[in-house]
């Protein structure tokens, strides 16, 4: 025992490998120890995703939500499905992810400059509660043989409503911007050396 | 000498405001209509829309209250003058959008007259709720610029020691405040007194530049004559030096204070309170004479205006209406309300409001357009004037890049858009309207990730609602499910009786049919009596009905009883086939008991009366005491209580047995006296055999037995007939 801890020591070649291995074992317990102690529940990239995805719940990237498209692109599906997030959140995907930014696939639909809100003409509804089953985000409200509204502030604007209705009394009405969230325009980026070319 | 602190940064613009400095307010004649908005006025934001409570047509009065809104940020509108209400009409708001916002019409009936007012001798009596609620109800807001309801920030929760009463005054052309504390100093020295007392501030301090020295004269002369008024609150006055823009809340609290207000929280946090002196003087006008705030001082300045001065401004009048009195030259038609470096272009359409302090109206020379912007040089100059100490040059990359996260790390929403950086740019650029912009995307994009996570939120419950829909309904139709089996089982239960009746042993139960049947017939004996007796034919119908009854009711029960009989012997039969021969033995010698009793009993009668058969007795009685001693013997010798195996030929004979039991049962009562009659003809016979070939003691006894036969005989013969 005291021979072969003699030659380990004198010899500089099997100390620095006995050195080394211990610690590599001493660092492979310390990172399993921390992937067991600091593990990240969940799929970390799907809710960043779905914190990306614009929250209409509309469907048309051929998922039933936006949380189920986001679980589908972290599988490897295409990111340009979302028509309503249109190119910023395939901009915005495309930075999180990593890979080149596209244009928005137009078999999913065509994206909307102004946003919609979806009205039922109260005139006309005969409270069938076909389109209280359709809404993902339960904004409709209303009963059975009982005249049904919007509400809009809860309206994505997906319009899954419009289809299933009988007499057809719900359209998608464009969203008017209130004096209150009046934006400042765009400075004129042109500088004065632009301007003379 | 009060004790200042230096303004990191701002400006000394050219002041401009001599052309109007030296005139005292004036009046202008009334418009003839007014448009009072109903979206609240917050400067250069807008607040919430308030509800008109006055329908058109309606004749108002001056100072009445037309709209109002819920909540405490609601700051009531009241007419300016008498007049007729028209309809809402869309008119270009005074905001720097332009938009067409709906506006209350009011038709000026040119008598000016007022509402009732209720005066308050001493306002200093209000306690501080009833005191805000006034405030509230006379639409006081504050005056400065950004229109903040007085009433909500007096009702500050932390605890307040110093009230600022702000005069500073200090963007170029605006003199509307420096000419009212020459005027109404008095006025505006008592309402920064009330102010102070309802928050319970010990101190006062007013700021004036040192620009507005007849102000600053009025204002020492105001101060001087309320030393002593109850109740004692210390007013300072502090003459601080013209600087741009001293007059913002937090820079004139570093001014005064040398601390800094934080990030995101207002002087309140410092237990400081900043009210402008116009403010302060419409809630002295408020609570003392009951007036509503529905007018202000107003700069009209600009050389493209043949007069300048200040002007009393009732709220809703068109800047239009005002700009004609002063001879504007609308050929150029900019028009800036507010000063010079926070304001913004206005419509001449557009209504001037409690806020609207200043409007410009320049010509060409005075205010040319704005030069095209240059590349930033990085000079540096934006960031030494900057007084909220931001990083001008850095803020405007970041907001040229849209980089929401940087902007935000430097701190743009600390920028109080003053327009130092701005003014003072070598290359032009509009650095303030960048970060306007930059702000708007920030706040647009925030509300709009409220939104989503908002529906987020919601649809997430929609889908936990549906799974749990479908959760129980698969749980109630599990439940149905066993539920039927549960009861299938009970029902297959049922089918094979869990508890059998309890049994009552044939003697109960005969005795029992005998004495239904004893009292059938006991019944019918009393109702036949009865009926016999009766005299009324409907009584006697209805006994006649009862005794049909009682007959049925009489031949159920002997018809059970006699089904029981039957089945006694059935079993009986059963029994004897099935029994161990121990049983039967023991039987037999019960049998013998039974019959040795009967025969001791007609012995002793034969004894005791002396009768001829008392020979034929004895000897029976020995004989059946012999048969007893030898059945008792074979039933010792018998090996067990085993139940003997029965053979089928007993079987079958058993089986007869009850066929004929039954092929009897089912007889008819004449079959049954046919049957009867015929065993007794038998037996008659076979008696006759054995009396012709007997002994002559035994023939006493045969004879006997003979006559009782014959005699169930002849009864026989005789129901037959």
């Amino acid at each position: 025992m005291g021979q072969i801890t003699h030659l380990i020591l004198q010899s500089p070649w099997l100390s620095s490998i006995v050195a080394l291995t211990a610690l590599c074992f001493v660092c492979g317990l310390l990172l399993g120890f921390a992937a067991l102690r600091f593990k990240v529940e969940g799929n970390p990239l799907v809710e960043q995703i779905d914190a990306l995805l614009p929250q209409t719940q509309c469907g048309q990237c051929g998922h039933p939500g936006c949380r189920p498209y986001a679980q589908a692109i972290a599988a490897g599906e295409a990111i340009n499905r979302c028509p309503p997030g249109g190119q910023t959140t395939i901009d915005a995907l495309a930075h999180l992810l990593g890979v080149e930014p596209m244009a928005l696939d137009a078999e999913h639909g065509v994206e909307t400059p102004v946003k919609t809100v979806a009205f039922i003409r109260e005139a006309e509804c005969i409270g069938c509660t076909k389109c209280i089953q359709a809404c993902p985000v339960d904004a409709i409200l209303g009963a059975a043989k009982l005249m049904h509204t919007v509400i809009a502030s809860e309206c994505t604007g997906c319009d899954l409503c419009v289809e299933p209705c009988p007499v057809d009394c719900i359209e998608m009405r464009p969203l008017t911007t209130p004096v209150q969230a009046w934006p400042w325009p765009k400075p004129d980026n042109l500088i004065a050396s632009d301007r003379s070319l | 000498m009060t004790r200042l602190w230096p303004l990191s940064g701002g400006i000394h613009p050219a002041q401009n405001k001599h052309q109007t400095a030296h005139k005292s307010i004036g009046h202008l004649p009334l418009p003839e209509r007014f448009y009072l908005s109903l979206l609240q006025d917050r400067g250069a934001q807008v607040g919430e829309a308030l509800r008109p409570i006055v329908t058109a047509g309606e004749q108002v009065l001056k100072g009445q209250m037309i709209a109002t809104g819920a909540g405490p940020e609601a700051v009531p509108l009241h007419a300016p003058t008498s007049g007729t209400l028209g309809a809402l009409v869309q008119r270009p708001l005074n905001h720097p959008s332009g938009h067409l916002s709906p506006h209350l019409e009011l038709n000026s009936d040119g008598r000016d007259q007022w509402c009732a007012l209720s005066a308050q001798e001493d306002p200093f009596s209000y306690s501080k709720s009833v005191a805000l609620a006034l405030i509230q109800q006379a639409g006081i807001c504050g005056m400065g610029g950004a229109g903040f309801p007085t009433a909500r920030k007096l009702a500050a929760e932390q605890p307040i020691h110093t009230l600022i009463l702000n005069g500073t005054e200090c963007e170029p052309y605006i003199t509307a405040d420096d000419r009212l504390m020459q005027e109404a100093a008095s006025d505006i020295l008592q309402g920064a007194r009330l102010c102070a007392h309802i928050v319970g501030a010990r101190a006062i301090k007013l700021a004036i530049e040192d620009n507005k020295p007849d102000a600053i004269r009025a204002m020492a002369a105001a101060i001087k004559s309320h030393t002593d008024t109850a109740p004692p609150i210390a007013i300072e006055l502090a003459v601080i030096p013209t600087i741009y823009p001293s007059g913002g809340t937090k820079q004139l609290v570093q001014i005064l204070t040398g601390q800094q207000v934080p990030s995101g929280q207002q002087a309140a946090s410092l237990g400081l309170l900043v009210i402008n002196v116009a403010t302060a003087r419409a809630v002295w006008r408020a609570l003392r004479w009951g007036e509503p705030l529905i007018e202000r001082v107003t700069t009209f300045a600009g050389s493209a205006l043949k007069e300048q001065g200040n002007f009393w401004t009732l709220v809703g009048t068109p800047a239009q209406h005002m700009l004609a009195q002063l001879g504007w030259q609308s050929a150029n038609a900019t028009l800036i309300l507010g000063g010079p470096l926070m304001g913004f272009s206005l419509s001449a359409e557009a209504s001037l409001s409690k806020t609207s302090n200043c409007v410009i109206a320049p010509n060409a020379t005075e205010m040319p357009p704005a030069e095209a912007p240059a590349p930033c040089i990085r000079c540096g100059q934006c960031d030494s004037v900057c007084p909220a100490q931001l990083l001008p040059q850095q803020l405007f990359w970041y907001a040229q890049a849209e980089d929401s996260s940087r902007l935000l790390t430097h701190n743009l929403f600390d920028c109080i858009e003053c327009g130092a950086c701005s003014y003072v740019c070598p290359s032009h650029i509009p650095l303030v309207h960048h970060y306007r912009h930059a702000k708007a995307t920030i706040r647009t994009a925030q509300a709009n990730k409220l939104k989503a996570d908002q529906a987020r939120s919601r649809f997430e419950a929609h889908q936990a609602r549906l799974a749990q829909q479908e959760a129980d309904k698969e749980h109630k139709r599990l439940a149905r499910q066993s539920a039927t089996e549960a009861i299938n089982r009970e029902l297959a239960q049922a089918a094979t009786p869990v508890v059998a009746a309890p049994e009552q042993s044939p003697a109960e139960l005969a005795a029992k049919l005998q004495r239904h049947a004893q009292s059938a017939q006991e019944r019918l004996e009393r109702l036949q009596k009865q009926a016999a007796e009766e005299q009324d034919p409907a009584r006697q119908e209805k006994l006649a009905a009862s005794i049909k009854q009682a007959q049925l009711r009489l031949t159920e029960a002997q018809a059970k009883l006699h089904e029981l009989h039957s089945q006694n012997a059935q079993t009986k039969a059963l029994g004897k086939l099935t029994a161990s021969p121990q049983q039967i033995a023991s039987q037999a010698i019960n049998t013998l008991h039974k019959q040795l009793a009967i025969t001791q009993a007609k012995l002793a009668e034969a004894r005791s009366n002396n009768l001829p058969s008392l020979q034929a007795l004895s000897l029976a009685v020995e004989k059946l005491q012999l048969k007893i001693q030898q059945a008792a013997a074979e039933q010792q010798d018998l090996p067990s209580t085993q139940p003997t195996e029965v053979d089928p030929a007993t079987l079958a004979a058993a089986e007869q047995a009850l066929a004929r039991l039954a092929a009897k049962k089912n007889q008819s009562p004449a079959e049954k006296n046919q049957a009867l009659k015929e065993s007794l003809e038998k037996r008659i016979a076979q008696l006759q055999q054995r009396i012709a070939s007997s002994d002559a003691d035994k023939i006493a006894v045969l004879r006997e037995s003979l006559a009782t036969l014959e005699a169930r005989l002849n009864e026989l013969n005789q129901q037959d007939y």
